[in-house]
């Protein structure tokens, strides 16, 4: 069943669908809107694994842009991460690849999804506040100096 | 006369094609031939291997004899696609209940510098008792990654530590070690369960 072809076809299909976030998004539990808006900038669905140990954490949530133009996420940071970066999982012909990313752009009117699987957030040097049931703030900085924060609440290692 | 001649020529012409289309089909069956694929298509993924769990006790290949292993490969320090596998594993296992039983759900590590017995122990403890961390020294976790055509690549991050790129696969292995299929495509926990009750029944 599994032959090269369909798995490369596989391949391309996970890899297609990491780059259409939108649908990973749908993972996250309904009506978890956590949103905090600047001017019409807003996160929802936001949440960040707490894991066991200090292993990195990776963090998620859709970022919608109704400023009218366009806007260029360039980092994030938070008190309960010692590092705070955007990286990006991608499936390279079956491998599995991590890269940082230095920005992302939202076009005017359209949003971007930091799902599992595609974009995160990892979080390293977790400080002990990253436990299931609490939440963290985490602020979203933007290529023209704008700061988005937001509650980030924490679930368990699994997502639940 | 002329056309008779004609008509023999292109008729041993036609019976000399047709021989020697015969005489390459035979050939190519017979295993012959550049380019031959001389398997019965199953790639030759598996092997033995001889490691440490998350206990610190050896472990190897042959201690699952007589059960389903359900291995994947990955490391701790990777926040996303390691515990969204692990995720999806364990929640699968569930969906299962009492057929689970016939399988071993086991994480093979492909950072054994940082992942020590007691770090394992930890880390799987969050998503479900059942895993089965194993780890070794590198030279072991090689030969194995080998013999499981897993791809595992260091990459150095900002901040003096790294990440390690690896092929994201979770193998079926039968009661008897060998390869029964593999899963490196997005998953529902439903799909993933529905399949390995199917394969392992």
């Amino acid at each position: 069943m599994f032959t090269r072809s369909f798995l490369r076809a596989g391949g391309a299909a996970a890899a297609l669908l990491c780059l259409i976030a939108s649908p990973q998004a749908l993972q996250a539990k309904p009506g978890a809107a956590n949103s905090n808006s600047a001017g019409q900038l807003s996160i929802t669905d936001a949440w960040i694994r707490g894991m066991p140990l200090s292993v990195p954490s990776g963090g998620y949530f859709t970022l919608t842009n109704h400023t009218g133009k366009k806007m260029v996420l360039t980092g994030a940071d938070s008190p309960a991460c010692g590092m705070l970066m955007l990286h990006r999982s991608e499936n390279v012909g079956g491998r599995t690849e991590m890269k940082m990313v230095s920005e992302v752009a939202v076009p005017a009117g359209g949003s971007i999804a930091f799902a599992p699987g595609g974009y995160h957030l990892m979080c390293m040097q977790a400080k002990p506040a990253i436990k299931p049931g609490g939440s963290v703030p985490v602020s979203l900085i933007f290529k023209d100096g704008t700061r988005l924060t937001s509650q980030f609440p924490v679930r368990d290692a699994a997502g639940k | 006369m002329f056309k008779t001649r004609q008509s023999l020529i292109a008729l041993l012409s036609v019976l000399l094609l047709l021989l020697l289309a015969a005489a390459a089909m035979l050939w190519r069956e017979g295993g012959g031939g550049p380019g031959q694929v001389v398997s019965t298509g199953q790639a030759a993924i598996g092997g033995p291997y001889h490691l440490i769990n998350q206990d610190g006790m050896p472990v190897s290949d042959r201690d699952f004899r007589g059960r389903y292993q359900l291995i994947y490969f990955g490391y701790t320090f990777c926040p996303d696609v390691c515990p969204t596998t692990l995720a999806l594993i364990a929640a699968a296992l569930e969906k299962m209940g009492p057929d689970a039983k016939r399988i071993a759900p086991i994480f093979i590590t492909v950072d054994p510098g940082r992942d020590k017995p007691q770090i394992l122990k930890k880390y799987l403890a969050a998503f479900d008792p059942r895993f089965i961390g194993l780890t070794g020294s590198q030279d072991e976790l090689s030969k194995v990654e080998k013999e499981y055509k897993v791809y595992a690549q260091k990459e150095p991050l900002k901040g003096g530590t790294y990440a390690v790129n690896h092929s994201s696969v979770i193998y079926l292995m039968g009661p008897k070690g060998k390869l029964v299929t593999f899963y490196n495509e997005i998953l529902t926990p439903e799909q993933l369960a529905k399949d390995l009750t199917a394969k392992t029944s």
